[in-house]
């Protein structure tokens, strides 16, 4: 096979991560011929990581404090791990610090008086950095691996707006009340959305399956229904399997959410971060 | 401000500072790979033939604001980006000469200059983002002989944001990219757990 078929988790990983994922993810695409990544996944990178690095962007923005900012991502977040451990905060400051090492600051200061301030000085280089990977990796749909493919007519590709010293990253979803440009296409699949939904498991206890499992079996029995943007979002990980192109392979980390499904549909899966 | 003169100055002034700041926004006064014209301005170029220059180029630049207001945090800017263009230009000169323990001196020296340029990143974020690029980098370069593309590439990015200090962050994000890819250093292993943290949180409802 020598087509790809980027899924969000791994167009995520090219993008943001800096840990050796997005390495493993660049080795695994260059074994085919052609790379495509679907308006979708961009679409779910801007709703989903690129809305939370916003957030924290505009948290830094409104609070001009590191302390501040760190304080309520530790209160915000729904990680496994619960919160950003200390050690990782200390961490992010101490990086921060030794970037300003050798600079005779107290001369700064007597001019540029609470500029200098080692917490407003943190925050601002941290937000600085934020808004250069949003603005960095939402400009890459325009030309990573030939731009963005399977275009969807429903949803505004729209630049990042700046309302400052905030960022402004709507529109998110389609607008409302718009019927989506995929229903078309699904409801002339029904057969193949039926054997997707088949594959979901029932008992595993996810809102987002059972949803998922829902919204299928809408468009299987009820195709006038209309479908709009949170019918989009509760479809999801189920458009990479049923929008997969012929002989292509899906790329993804998201293999508990995809793989049974492409499993029952024929198509191949392949994960850049499983060890081979 | 009730005297109608000074209230009408102050409208001038206003005025023409804004026209000034949407001007350079959009400035072309020095694209760093275009060859330099008799009617491109940089920041070598003397303060007297400014005037001349915008009357017969018909265009605004930086540098005639400087002329007019030079006490401002802009003007301030534009002579300090200035001084570590030419710090960074000496640099790259002393490295092709082979005298690198000199050029690595220029190197340290650009630091303190940058640091000062950050203390007006409120004047604008492509200052800020540019800016923080070099400095972060060139804290990361244990000597410049490991590092030779970075003179040059702080060199281009400054150049052009002197010309357009006010530039749209979409333009300036990548030219703080260069400077980091230039350095081929090892990227800020503390932020990964930030990004990782900021992913985990993903999901239905994102951050609000």
């Amino acid at each position: 096979m020598t087509t790809a078929f980027l899924e969000t988790t791994v167009l995520t990983n090219l993008l943001l991560k800096k840990d050796g994922s997005e390495e493993e993810a660049t080795a695994l695409l260059s074994t085919f011929a052609v790379v495509i990544v679907p308006q979708f996944a961009w679409k779910e990178f801007k709703r989903g990581p690129l809305a939370n690095f916003r957030w924290m962007h505009n948290k830094l923005a409104a609070t001009k404090s590191y302390a501040a900012s760190m304080a309520a991502l530790q209160r915000m977040s729904r990680s496994p791990r619960g919160y950003l451990t200390s050690t990782a905060i200390q961490a992010l400051h101490t990086a921060f610090v030794s970037a300003f090492k050798g600079i005779a600051w107290e001369a700064l200061g007597r001019t540029y008086g609470k500029n200098v301030d080692a917490d407003v000085l943190i925050a601002d280089a941290l937000r600085l950095k934020l808004k250069q990977l949003i603005f960095y990796s939402w400009g890459q749909r325009k030309t990573l691996f030939g731009g963005q493919k399977k275009i969807l007519t429903c949803y505004p590709d729209i630049d990042i707006k700046e309302s400052m010293p905030l960022l402004d990253l709507t529109p998110i979803d389609c607008p409302n009340g718009q019927e989506c440009c995929l229903k078309t296409s699904l409801v002339a699949q029904s057969q193949r959305v039926a054997v997707a939904r088949a594959a979901l498991a029932s008992d595993d206890g996810r809102q987002e399956t059972t949803r998922r499992r829902q919204f299928l079996r809408q468009i299987e029995r009820h195709p006038q229904t209309p479908m709009g943007k949170r019918q989009c979002q509760q479809f999801g990980d189920a458009y990479f399997v049923l929008f997969c192109p012929n002989d292509a392979v899906i790329i993804t980390t998201n293999e508990r959410d995809i793989k049974p499904m492409a499993d029952a549909l024929n198509i191949a899966v392949a994960n850049p971060t499983a060890t081979p | 401000m009730t005297d109608p003169t000074s209230l009408s100055e102050f409208r001038f002034r206003r005025a023409l500072a804004s026209s000034f700041r949407r001007a350079l926004a959009s400035s072309t006064a020095l694209p760093f790979d275009a060859q330099r014209s008799d009617a491109t301005l940089s920041p070598e170029a003397g303060s007297e033939d400014v005037a001349s220059v915008e009357h017969a180029g018909n265009f605004l630049s930086a540098a005639v604001l400087r002329k007019l207001d030079p006490d401002t945090e802009l003007g301030r800017f534009l002579d300090v980006t200035a001084q570590a263009i030419q710090t960074f230009q000496s640099c790259s000169q002393e490295l092709s000469s082979g005298r690198n323990l000199a050029a690595d001196d220029k190197l340290m020296a650009s630091r303190q200059l940058l640091a000062e340029l950050f203390m007006l990143r409120e004047l604008s974020d492509a200052i800020g983002v540019i800016v923080l690029a070099a400095l972060e980098t060139t804290s990361k370069v244990v000597a410049i002989v490991d590092a030779p593309d970075l003179p040059v590439a702080c060199t281009n990015a400054l150049h052009r944001l002197w010309a357009a200090p006010f530039m749209s962050f979409a333009e300036a994000a990548p030219l703080a990219h260069a400077i980091e890819v230039a350095a081929k250093t090892e990227g800020m292993a503390a932020f990964s757990a930030l990004v990782d943290e900021l992913l985990e949180a993903q999901g239905d409802a994102p951050l609000e």
